[in-house]
């Protein structure tokens, strides 16, 4: 990398767009590093003294954790012992330990799902779950038994998927690193909880591929793991994603589509609800865009003190989105005299920023009562219709499929429902062309019911788009799929795929369309074949060698992400090999050569 | 709080640069005197003051918009380049990347800072890690050079030069505004008179320290 440097004037940086392979590919490689380092550092809580020679500096917990009388009922550790509990918040906790009997009550009276409309919840809700049993309510809400009995066994699968080929680990270790560092759980580099974080967060960024990984979605899972168990809290993220009522997916795509509607949605409540403040803001020219967009995209975390926000996000995991423009009408509402006291922009953003995370602006109210003004701004605004938005624009709503497989894709895009189907029955091997061919060529996935143990499904790519392209016999010539869209390729794939039988086991064709990736020539490919084991003809790359160089690499131009059935034998092996040359590996069972998948171009970091 | 309604100008700076190369710690140490080890990523947005003198008797309010580092947030970050007079392009010494990524910040905020004037200030941070350094003086100041645009490095932790970076931008935009070369425009946010007179009453400025010459490594944009 540095080389480039010592060029002579116009010294550095390449402009972006220049396409010199040779960067890209040594930033791929040291990607693919970099990606197996973060997973094992993160297993082994950060102790790789023969990965990595000096992270010493990077484990020691950021604040001392050896005074417990530094630490809140909350978990957060401050820097000083921290003064006893005021008469208020004694009684709060009190109170919350008495109710916590009747709330066991209904625990156990309602074995699944509770029903939203009960009213005896909802005024519970609304007067707080108690810390303890926070998390067994927050799951029935987000209906998470069903959620992890539907899709049992596939966040394991999406976390090996990020391992090989998520291209958002670095930027998510980044912000795994500054993310609660003052809370008990969090405050240990590589401790088990950061490694829960990190893994959700990776695991989703290959998920929901339109998102990937966006600033902010750290501090919400930190939050949800706060009570919630790591795969829970992996599709309990995913619920309030793109569950209906909460669908946070348009927060967090690019573009923000959502957050540019909830604001002006909320310029509208501020205009008609409480005209003077608008009008006060206007002339000191504050913009509402400016402070909502963490009040909304992170759903008040860290943007008020902590209890209120733990009962804010009790209601909104109750009741959804309208939660957070209520919530913002209310914070305004309460503090309205003293806004319109402060008479510069300075002074009503630091207003909005700092002093209602402290103590909420030093305000008398206590919480209880906040949450009743609450309720008062709800009525309110529903009477006035104002809690009735605009219907959302197309691009809020995921329009690309999960990563799920192919027969789930139509089921998705019927009823475009977030129940995105698992792929625990997924069984798949991509065809051969050639069906003289003992075996399949490019591999795949489980479920041979004799094998036992029951092997676990891996998604590796395997490439070149050549053997698909003809699979089917009397499609037209080769399709040209360069320059096409993801999607566009996706579908072409499909076009030209048929599932593919082999005796005594049955199988389906899938495909992942997400990491369907392209890139210079298509003509090229990664994939070779064995010596001896096939004929030479058609699509291998020339290489008479079997060591793969650097060019070659980067010429390999179509990858496809598939599954295939491997033993945990296999995985082992791979898991060991750590240096790029290495993950060539001959699996003797279905003769094939197999690489890591790579991204190359297509890597967003990579400009 | 009394010395922010005294000053006689104000210049609306955008802070801008990857992730983590620590745009929001060298506002918090500037600002807030102090060093914030591992801040949360920002989301979109953030939003400081300091009061700078950039010269005796001449206060200048510094109005600092602190952006998220993340691609994606350009497309929100992208609209607080309009109002502003200054950018400070941060990169991080540690960290090669975040060099090589500059030139696309600074095209970016030259595209959308059009047709206004603006002064860059190229900002390399970090250097209390002198040992896992990647991006040499040499370098920096090399392409500062070549873009013809000041440079400084930083130490937030240590607080080295923090202060002569925004001063040093600051003076820059002083010099432009009494040569005229950038003027006080309605509809425009990037400069603004203050609401006092000059010195109508004794707010204490915040100190800096007279005389000293900040490190103006490279700069040659006089």
């Amino acid at each position: 990398m540095k080389q480039t440097a010592t060029s002579n004037p116009p010294p550095l940086p390449l402009p972006p767009s220049t396409p010199v392979l040779t960067h890209i590919d040594k930033a791929a490689r040291k990607q693919l590093d970099e990606r197996e380092k973060l997973f094992l550092l993160y297993e082994h809580e950060g102790k790789l003294p023969d990965l990595i020679p000096d992270v010493s500096h990077l484990q020691s917990p950021r604040l001392s954790t050896t005074d417990p009388n530094a630490i809140d009922h909350y978990g957060f550790i401050h820097e000083q012992p921290i003064k006893a509990m005021t008469i208020n918040e004694k009684k709060q906790i009190q109170q919350e330990i008495k109710r916590s009997e009747r709330w066991n009550k209904m625990l156990r009276k309602s074995s699944h799902s509770i029903s939203r409309d009960n009213e005896q919840l909802r005024r519970r809700m609304f007067k707080g779950l108690p810390s303890t049993l926070r998390g067994a309510f927050w799951s029935r809400l987000f209906d998470l038994d069903e959620q992890l009995r539907v899709n049992k066994g596939y966040y394991e699968i999406l976390k090996r998927k990020a391992r090989s080929s998520s291209t958002y680990l670095s930027q998510i270790d980044l912000d795994v690193h500054r993310t609660y560092r003052n809370h008990q759980m969090f405050c240990n580099r590589y401790c088990i909880r950061q490694k829960h974080l990190f893994s959700i967060l990776a695991a989703y960024s290959v998920y929901n591929t339109e998102i990937g990984y966006t600033q902010g979605m750290n501090q919400i899972v930190a939050f949800l793991l706060f009570y919630l168990p790591e795969e829970e809290a992996f599709w309990a993220f995913c619920q309030l994603m793109t569950g209906s009522r909460w669908m946070m997916h348009g927060f967090f795509c690019p573009g923000f589509p959502k957050l540019f509607r909830f604001q002006a949605q909320f310029e509208k409540i501020m205009k008609k609800m409480l005209p003077k403040v608008y009008k006060h803001f206007v002339t000191c020219q504050v913009q509402s865009d400016l402070y909502t967009i963490r009040w909304f995209m992170l759903c008040y975390l860290d943007c008020l003190p902590f209890p209120l926000t733990l009962r804010i996000w009790d209601i909104f995991v109750l009741d959804g989105e309208q939660v957070l423009l209520t919530t913002a009408f209310c914070i305004l509402r309460i503090h309205r005299k003293k806004l319109l006291h402060l008479k510069t922009f300075d002074s009503i953003n630091s207003f909005l920023k700092n002093e209602l995370c402290t103590n909420f602006a030093n305000s008398s109210l206590t919480i209880d009562e906040i949450i009743e003004e609450y309720v008062v701004c709800y009525e309110k605004l529903k009477q006035n219709n104002l809690l009735t938005l605009p219907s959302p624009t197309e691009n809020e709503i995921p329009t690309k499929p999960f990563n799920i497989s192919m027969g789930d894709i139509t089921k998705f895009t019927d009823n475009n429902s977030n129940k995105n189907a698992n792929s625990e029955e997924t069984k798949a091997v991509i065809s051969t062309p050639n069906k003289s061919m003992t075996s399949p060529r490019l591999i795949t996935s489980q479920m041979s019911p004799k094998s036992t143990p029951v092997p676990v499904t891996e998604t590796f790519l395997v490439t070149s788009l050549a053997p698909l392209a003809t699979a089917d016999e009397d499609s037209p010539s080769m399709v040209n799929l360069r320059d096409t869209s993801i999607e566009t390729q996706y579908m072409e794939i499909k076009r030209l795929t048929k599932p593919f039988q082999i005796p005594d086991q049955q199988f389906l064709t899938e495909y992942d369309s997400c990491t369907v990736l392209s890139s210079a020539d298509q003509s090229l490919s990664g994939y070779r074949r064995r010596p001896g084991h096939f004929g030479d003809d058609d699509d291998t790359i020339s290489s008479k060698s079997d060591i793969i160089d650097d060019d070659e690499h980067v010429q390999i131009s179509h990858m496809i992400t598939t599954s295939f059935i491997h033993d945990d034998d296999d995985y082992e092996k791979l898991k060991r090999s750590s240096s790029f040359y290495d993950n060539v590996i001959d699996n003797e069972q279905v003769n094939y050569h197999y690489i890591r998948p790579q991204h190359y171009a297509f890597d967003t970091n990579i400009r | 709080m009394d010395n922010m309604y005294s000053y006689d100008y104000q210049f609306r700076l955008i802070v801008v640069g990857d992730s983590t190369v620590g745009k929001s710690s060298l506002l918090r140490s500037f600002c807030d005197g102090v060093f914030s080890q591992d801040p949360d990523p920002t989301v979109g947005v953030d939003f400081n003051v300091r009061i700078v003198e950039v010269k005796p008797g001449v206060k200048v309010k510094l109005q600092l918009w602190d952006t998220a580092g993340q691609e994606r947030f350009r497309s929100i970050t992208r609209a607080y380049y309009r109002n502003s007079v200054g950018v400070l392009l941060i990169y991080d010494t540690t960290n090669y990347v975040s060099f090589t990524h500059v030139t696309s910040w600074l095209n970016e905020a030259r595209a959308q800072i059009q047709p206004y004037h603006s002064v860059f200030l190229l900002v390399g941070t970090k250097i209390d890690r002198e040992s896992e350094r990647q991006v040499t003086t040499e370098e920096g100041k090399a392409f500062a050079d070549f873009h013809n645009i000041s440079f400084i490095e930083t130490s937030s932790k240590s607080s080295l030069y923090v202060q002569e970076a925004f001063t040093m931008i600051a003076r820059e935009i002083y010099d432009m505004l009494t040569e005229g070369r950038i003027h006080v425009q309605s509809g425009w946010d990037g400069v603004k008179t203050g609401p006092k007179s000059a010195n109508s009453n004794q707010s204490q400025p915040i100190e800096i320290a007279q005389n000293v010459q900040p490190r103006r490594n490279g700069c040659c944009s006089s």
